[in-house]
């Protein structure tokens, strides 16, 4: 896994049947190598970024993972919320979620690994004119974890 | 007490009752009639004005549960409840005969929804492997929508754990959305 976002991705998605590909009406198969990967990803880097990732990159969600298939806790599913609306650096997204920053790398390399993140180096960014930057809005009023979904999460806990 | 309303939407069939039993605390008030389109969906009887369940949450909260019937001829209730409403599950079987046109349709029609809190698809019977793949609908509402970034689960809509997690996105996707408003941000 060298490249998890280049050729090997592309040429993914151009695979009839595959994501962007015909689908027709037809038995399909689940996807158990999403399943594998996202558990790589959380449990083969104890705690670090792996390799292919840049601590200075932002990282934005590109596509939900499918989380009912996925053994996953509402750490996950709020920093998911949180990639989804904004590019964010793994310490970034550890810090707006209120979770140990070995949490939010872990997630990014599962997320990664699953091809549905989109990075986005610093020069990058800074290279382009502002107005076609992308919105990176900083989310200084993430809902503390005392909002609504940490109380439905408790009384649904009970 | 804040009341926070969770709407869910979906063809005939699709299991939006089942999906509110699962999660409701209460009895499901379910407004039922004779089903005459057994071509759609097999059963009995489905719903004709809407199915209420909640949750209480604590002493200042409560999240009410609404399914709205499927069939447009019903659709002067999805007014009425898609002005109270903060977010939307929208239910498709996968085993219908055009189930992404029947989530885009829905998707369309209560697009408010997403602008001003949070949308989340869930595709039931998924388990029986007919139908497009759950990445068709994810790539067909990303066509149709680019501009949208939707959670797309199969869910079975029996079973708690899974409409519990598809409630928590939902949740997490109207709070991060109200942090990131300008007027929250600014």
């Amino acid at each position: 896994v060298d490249d998890p976002h280049g050729r090997h991705a592309r040429r993914a998605r151009r695979r009839p049947g595959g994501p962007g590909g015909a689908v027709g009406r037809r038995r399909h198969h689940r996807h158990p190598l999403h399943t594998l990967l996202w558990h790589i990803g959380l449990n083969s880097f104890p705690g670090e970024l792996a390799w292919w990732l840049q601590r200075d990159d932002r990282y934005r969600l590109v596509r939900w993972p499918n989380f009912t298939t996925l053994a996953h806790t509402p750490d996950h599913v709020r920093m998911t919320s949180l990639l989804g609306y904004a590019s964010l650096t793994v310490d970034e997204l550890a810090e707006q979620a209120n979770v140990a920053p070995a949490e939010a790398r872990r997630l990014v390399t599962a997320f990664s690994l699953m091809r549905i993140l989109r990075s986005e180096s610093p020069d990058v960014a800074l290279a382009r004119p502002a107005l076609q930057r992308e919105t990176t809005a900083q989310p200084t009023a993430v809902p503390a974890r005392g909002g609504l979904f940490r109380r439905l999460l408790d009384r649904l806990a009970r | 007490m804040a009341e926070h309303v969770i709407l869910f939407a979906g063809p005939m069939g699709a299991g939006k009752t089942t999906a509110i039993e699962a999660l409701s605390e209460v009895p499901v008030v379910r407004t039922e009639a004779a089903n005459t389109d057994r071509v759609t969906a097999d059963k009995e009887t489905t719903t004709v004005a809407l199915d209420y369940g909640e949750i209480t949450v604590s002493d200042t909260d409560k999240v009410r549960l609404y399914g709205i019937p499927g069939q447009r001829r019903f659709d002067f209730m999805w007014q009425i409840l898609k002005d109270r409403a903060r977010g939307l599950i929208v239910l498709v079987n996968a085993d219908a005969v055009d189930p992404i046109a029947d989530m885009l349709t829905f998707i369309d029609e209560f697009r408010v929804l997403h602008e001003r809190g949070g949308v989340v698809v869930g595709i039931t019977r998924a388990d029986l492997g007919v139908g497009p793949s759950p990445s068709a609908f994810a790539d067909a509402l990303q066509v149709a929508h680019p501009e949208m970034l939707v959670p797309v689960f199969t869910v079975d809509p029996r079973k708690t754990d899974q409409m519990t997690t598809v409630l928590l996105a939902l949740v997490a996707n109207i709070e991060m959305r109200a942090a990131l408003s300008p007027e929250a941000i600014h």
